[in-house]
Parts: C-alpha cells; sequence; structure tokens
C-alpha cells in the first residue's frame, strides 16, 4: 500500500497479477466484492444475466 | 497481432466480433478479422497511455519524483518500468538505455533527494519474485539484472553495476545521511546476498559478513532513522518444510553493512517477506510472513509485531496466512496498518486502526491507476 501524497485520505495498492489500483484510504463499504471466489461470481451480483444450464456433456 | 494468439472468442450474436489474447494484449475485431484494435489500453491525447483496467501483472512499488510531484513510476514486473508525466492519467515505458535483458522487470527505483533528476533503479531479466516457481525451473546463479542510474528524470538510464555479478537486484535503498556527491546504497541481489556502493553506485561490493547460506535470497532492506539496516532473507522452499537451511531470515547490521547480526523470528515462521519500521518508535517492527503448507492448511504466517527491535514477536494477524507487506499511514486522522497478501477472504485488504491492535474487514472501491 503507498499512501497518495496528492491526496489525504487515498492510496495505492500495488499488486501480484492485478497491477495498480487507486482508491479510499478507509474504504467503501458499498464496494461489490468481485475478487475472493465464489463472488466471482458476478451474476450474483445481478450485474450480469447467469449463464444457462448446458445439456451438453463438456469435454 | 504481434506473438502467437493464445485464445480466440467470436461473439454468438455477431460472428463479425470476436477477442483474441496473446501473451500480454487483449485485442478486438469487429469486422470480421480485418482489423484489431488494442482493447487493455488507451491512447491519451498526453501522448502516453492509460490502462482500461484489464492488466494482469504485478506491481512492486508507485514512486513519486521528489522534485516533481506529476512525475511517477510504477516497477513492473514483464513490462517493465512506466513512467507518467501527468500525475498518473497516462504513462509510458521507461527503460531506454537500459540493457535489452533488463527490461522485464524493474522491482525497485530510488530518488536521489537532494539532486532533481537522479535516480537508481533494480532491474532483472527474472521476474515475479520471491515465488517459488520462478526458481523451480532457473538456478538463481545463472539469474541476470543490476542496477541503472539515470540524470534526467527517468528518462534515459545507463549501467551502474561494476563489481556486480549479473543477478536478480530486487531492492534499492540509499542511506540519506551520505553525502550526495558520494551517496551510500544497499541493494538485494536474490541468490547472492547483499551489495554497497560509496560513491552514488559506480562501484559495488559483496556484503555477506554474518549472512549464511550459498546463495542468500536476499529481498528486501529497511532502514531506521539510526542507520540500522534490516535485511529479509526470502524462503527457499515451499513444502512446508521448516528448521533447515531453506527458511527464511531476518538480519540486522548496525555498522553499515560490514556485520549482519541473524535476528529471531517469530515461533514457527520460515518466510518472512517484508519488514516496516514504524515511522514514530524505531523499535516498533511489523514484519509480514507467508505461513507454512501443512496437511490442515497454512499456519504461522500473517503478521507480527516486536516493540523490541524484533528480540520478541507476538502475532497481531493470523486470519491471513499469506501476507507480503505491511505499510503504516500515519496521514488523516489516526495511524493505520495496511497489509496486503494472498487469498485474502472476502473484503480484500485488512486494516487496524492502532499499531498492534487487531486487524479489521473492511471493503474498498477501487480504480485501476
Amino acid at each position: 500500500m503507498i499512501p497518495d501524497p496528492a491526496g489525504v485520505g487515498r492510496i495505492y495498492v500495488a499488486t501480484y497479477g492485478g497491477s495498480v489500483w487507486h482508491g479510499p484510504a478507509k474504504g467503501d463499504p458499498e464496494a461489490q466484492e468481485d475478487i475472493a471466489t465464489p463472488a466471482l461470481r458476478l451474476w450474483r451480483s445481478g450485474l450480469i444475466t447467469p449463464p444457462k444450464a448446458s445439456t451438453k456433456k463438456r469435454d | 497481432m504481434g506473438s502467437n494468439p493464445l485464445s480466440l472468442g467470436v461473439a454468438p450474436s455477431d460472428p463479425g466480433i470476436a477477442y483474441a489474447a496473446d501473451y500480454g494484449r487483449t485485442m478486438r475485431t469487429t469486422d470480421g478479422g480485418k482489423t484489431w484494435h488494442a482493447v487493455y489500453s488507451r491512447h491519451h491525447r498526453n501522448g502516453g497511455w492509460t490502462s482500461t483496467g484489464l492488466d494482469v501483472t504485478t506491481v512492486y512499488g508507485v514512486h513519486w519524483d521528489p522534485f516533481d510531484a506529476k512525475r511517477m513510476f510504477i516497477t513492473y514486473t514483464d513490462i517493465g518500468l512506466f513512467r507518467s508525466e501527468d500525475g498518473g492519467a497516462s504513462w509510458l515505458s521507461s527503460t531506454s538505455g537500459v540493457p535489452r535483458r533488463w527490461w522485464n522487470t524493474t522491482y525497485w527505483v530510488e530518488f536521489d533527494p537532494a539532486v532533481r533528476g537522479r535516480m537508481w533503479a533494480v532491474m532483472s531479466r527474472n521476474h515475479d519474485l520471491p515465488r517459488p516457481i520462478m526458481w523451480r525451473t532457473q538456478q538463481p546463479s545463472t539469474y541476470e539484472g543490476g542496477v541503472c542510474v539515470n540524470d534526467d528524470g527517468g528518462l534515459t538510464w545507463r549501467q551502474s553495476s561494476d563489481g556486480m555479478p549479473q543477478t536478480a537486484a530486487t531492492h534499492i535503498l540509499m542511506d540519506p545521511r551520505s553525502s550526495p556527491e558520494a551517496r551510500v546504497l544497499y541493494v538485494a541481489a536474490f541468490g547472492r546476498g547483499g551489495y554497497k556502493s560509496s560513491d552514488g553506485g559506480r562501484n559495488w561490493a559483496l556484503f555477506n559478513n554474518g549472512i549464511e547460506g550459498k546463495e542468500p535470497f536476499a529481498w528486501r532492506l529497511t532502514q531506521d532513522d539510526r542507520e540500522t539496516l534490516y535485511l529479509v532473507v526470502a524462503r527457499r522452499s515451499d513444502n512446508g518444510n521448516f528448521g533447515d537451511s531453506s527458511d527464511g531470515a531476518l538480519y540486522r547490521s548496525t555498522d553499515g553493512a560490514n556485520n549482519w547480526e541473524r535476528l529471531p523470528l517469530p515461533e514457527g515462521v520460515n518466510g518472512p517477506n517484508g519488514l516496516t519500521v514504524d515511522p514514530r518508535d524505531r523499535n516498533r517492527l511489523y514484519l509480514a510472513a507467508w505461513g507454512r503448507r501443512t496437511a490442515t492448511g497454512a499456519r504461522d504466517g500473517g503478521v507480527f509485531l516486536s516493540t523490541e527491535g524484533g528480540r520478541n514477536w507476538r502475532n497481531v494477524l493470523a486470519r491471513d496466512q499469506h501476507v507480503y507487506d505491511v505499510t503504516v499511514y500515519t496521514r488523516g486522522d489516526s495511524p493505520t496498518l495496511y497489509a496486503g497478501g494472498f487469498k485474502v477472504p472476502p473484503g480484500g485488504r485488512r486494516t487496524a486502526a492502532s499499531p498492534g491492535s487487531e486487524f479489521g474487514d473492511t471493503t474498498s472501491s477501487w480504480a485501476i491507476a
């Protein structure tokens, strides 16, 4: 985590594999968690339509 | 397209729309493949580039030029060093003059706060350290990289590694008390130990007196306000072993890296990743560690606090077993600790309202920088 010198209350987060992110130092309780599985299934958030169940067996 | 595409997806509703990905890019066509355009970045009106959020590479740090608040650097794996001249609105590759085989990764940069434009960088062909997969297939003794110096704010680099063999240099630290005419610099060299320069990086000498092992995985350096140096040596093993020569270690030097003393790690810990000295109390140390693999899950990782300069430790965060680093944030209303790592549970990051207290959960919203 790197404090943002341009503004109190903002920080940068360096990640292993996800580049760098800029956001509020105190967080946002309304934020949608979409990183840690199983929340990665975005249809749970209502943002996308869930895929239809397939009857074909996958290879 | 540049390199071999790895995957291709065609829109089921329109066969003219397709996406293709290779080792570094995501491209889109809307005309059945006649033309392709990048969707992972956009050209900015300032002349640089900005991400669209599809970045999938590792960042070691974000760094600001002490003489120009709008000049920023990101130390990346895979795409090397990037520079912004407009406060992060757009970015350009900043590896001009760097040996071609060192372009892949810049692990860290250090600025001279007394000389406008002067900075040093540690760069390597070997990326993604300190993850064990990187030495499963290549001996650390064959790693390539070293130090580069720059006098024009990051535009043009030149190699500055005399006395240092090719190595994966993963960290550089400047002693701020040294003279601007003869800066004292320290470098962590993964698989070799540490190197010191007393002439601004022109010449380097190995410092391993007291550091154990044939190939010390020297990873990170820290200095407190009384010139005490700490060196974090990464763990070699990844199979849960403990108590052997593959353990990571923590060292301290009080004489400018001439001699090193091995400090005790917390009980059971052998995977140190980062050490942070509390800026308000030099005896207050935070150690970030990775847990050891066991049949029932990882253990002996997390964040550990010492209030006696590393003589004793207690665990202050155990729920996350793979912590990469700790930052003490002293701005704002109250000091806050941030711990970052892998496999964190829903909530993303952990914070603490005061040093040493148990970490609490928060969720947060983020925009890619």
